[in-house]
Formats: C-alpha cells, sequence, structure tokens
C-alpha cells in the first residue's frame, strides 16, 4: 500500500496559434502540429476525425502535422510551418516566447477538468509523512521522476 | 470554440464523441496569461539552480538571484493584471453559459472573442 503525500494541481494543455503569417491573403491550407506522446497510428486515428471537423468548419484543408518530441513542434511553428498546434504549458510557453505563437484555447478534459493532479508516493512504512518531510531532506534522498524533455507534468515538479 | 458547443444535438453529439476519443470536453477561451504559472515554476526552477551552483562566486551568485527575483515579482505583477483583466471574468461568464447550455450567449461570446484575437493579430 502506497501513501499520496501530495496533490499539486496543474493548469491543463492548450492550444497555441501562429500569431501572423506573412502573407496578408487567407491562407488556404493549415498544419496543425501534434505531439506524438504514443503511438503516432494511434494517436492519428483519434486527431484526424478532429482535424476534418476543423477543415469541414473553416474551409482551409488541415493536415495533421505529428512530431515526436515538442522540439519539433515548437521549430515548426518558428518557420511557419505549423500554423496551429496543441503544446503543454511548458513547451506552448517556448512557442509563445521564441515561434510567435499565442495562446487562444484551453484544453478541457473529458470529465470537465482543466487542471490536473500531481502527486508524490512514498512507501506504507516510510518515516515521510508530510510535504515538508521530503522537502527540507536535501540531497539525502533519491528521487524517482518520469523523464521526457520539456514535459511540464514532470520536469517541473 | 463552438465545436461542442453550437449546434443541433446530433452535431453537438458527434462533435463530443470526437473530442472524447481525445480525452477532452469541449474548449474554454484562453490566452498567454495561462502560462503565467508556468513561468513562475521555470523561474522558481532557476533560481533553485543558481542557489545550488557551487561553481558560481558569492558575488554572481547575489547578482542572478537579484535577476530572478525582479523576475518572479515582474510576474506576480503580471498575475494580479491577469486576475482584474476583463478577459478572466468573460471566460468565467463563458463557462457559465456552458454549464448552463445557453447556445445564444455561447455564440454571442465566441464572435467577441474571436474580436478580441484578431485585435491581438
Amino acid at each position: 500500500m502506497l501513501r499520496n503525500l501530495f496533490l499539486c494541481k496543474a493548469p491543463l494543455l492548450l492550444l497555441i496559434a501562429l500569431v501572423a503569417t506573412a502573407a496578408a491573403q487567407a491562407p488556404v491550407e493549415i498544419n496543425f502540429g501534434v505531439i506524438s506522446t504514443e503511438a503516432s497510428t494511434n494517436q492519428k486515428k483519434n486527431w484526424e476525425p478532429f482535424l476534418q471537423a476543423i477543415a469541414k468548419s473553416t474551409g482551409l484543408k488541415v493536415n495533421g502535422f505529428y512530431a515526436t518530441d515538442y522540439a519539433g513542434v515548437i521549430e515548426a511553428m518558428r518557420f511557419n510551418k505549423v500554423q496551429v498546434a496543441w503544446f503543454g504549458n511548458k513547451s506552448g510557453m517556448e512557442a509563445a516566447d521564441r515561434a510567435g505563437g499565442e495562446v487562444f484555447a484551453q484544453i478541457v478534459s473529458r470529465d470537465g477538468n482543466t487542471g490536473y493532479y500531481s502527486h508524490v508516493i512514498v512507501h506504507r512504512d516510510s518515516p515521510f509523512t508530510t510535504l515538508d518531510d521530503i522537502l527540507k531532506c536535501d540531497k539525502s534522498l533519491d528521487f524517482g521522476i518520469g523523464d521526457r524533455p520539456s514535459r511540464t507534468s514532470s520536469t517541473q515538479s | 470554440m463552438s465545436y461542442g458547443h453550437i449546434g443541433t444535438e446530433a452535431e453537438i453529439k458527434a462533435a463530443r464523441d470526437i473530442l472524447a476519443n481525445l480525452i477532452w470536453s469541449p474548449f474554454h477561451p484562453s490566452s498567454d496569461d495561462q502560462l503565467l504559472s508556468t513561468r513562475k515554476l521555470e523561474a522558481n526552477k532557476d533560481l533553485l539552480k543558481v542557489k545550488g551552483d557551487t561553481k558560481l562566486s558569492d558575488d554572481q551568485k547575489a547578482k542572478e538571484i537579484t535577476v530572478i527575483q525582479a523576475q518572479l515579482a515582474k510576474l506576480d505583477e503580471l498575475e494580479k493584471k491577469a486576475g482584474a483583466n476583463p478577459f478572466r471574468s468573460r471566460v468565467a461568464a463563458f463557462i457559465e453559459a456552458e454549464r448552463a447550455g445557453r447556445q445564444d450567449d455561447m455564440k454571442r461570446m465566441i464572435a467577441a472573442f474571436a474580436a478580441i484575437y484578431a485585435r491581438t493579430n
């Protein structure tokens, strides 16, 4: 049995649009950036109907741009290869700072939440019972955490 | 923004089914202010890094700490401003209209949000 030490609410993901494109006329085609957090065939299956819905309501041709890392989508936005994209908050921050992006929509999860909780879990026999117990123990503890570059939910915990 | 919010019952259901596959519900309007809490986390991370950096001289350390603390103070200021920004109450009003399923109100609000985005571009 493991215990939860604390919960910390992080804001959920967002959609970002490139602020300005050089062309003055309306685009006829856009590329929508998606970070492949799972096998891209799986992801494509779920994303394509959504992208087609955007195409239908805007009259634009919408292409999915599936990249395996955050940097790929940020760079693509910087060079106008991607005009709209789905980001986490950390990668979204970089897209806003470096790629001319602007946040316009917040993703709401299926259950209606706009954030999620992080859990710190210790063994049932652990001496640590509060968050302060582990925070004051500087460098004497090993902390296991998911490692994925720029992943808001792990690198910033 | 109108996706899954506005339309006939069948249209809304179809949209929500597609969003459900992405583990989502219909979107809420947002702005760059959403990034402020992440910016604060980043600045705090930088602060801890500088504080724990054994290669920096005390002088350098103090200097860098001052810079980051100024950043943090500025972010606090921006957060306060964002809290007072009418955009935030408009988003809250939108979410209320969403809960009540008031399509006409949402339609009007979405048009107003679109105008805001068009202006910033």
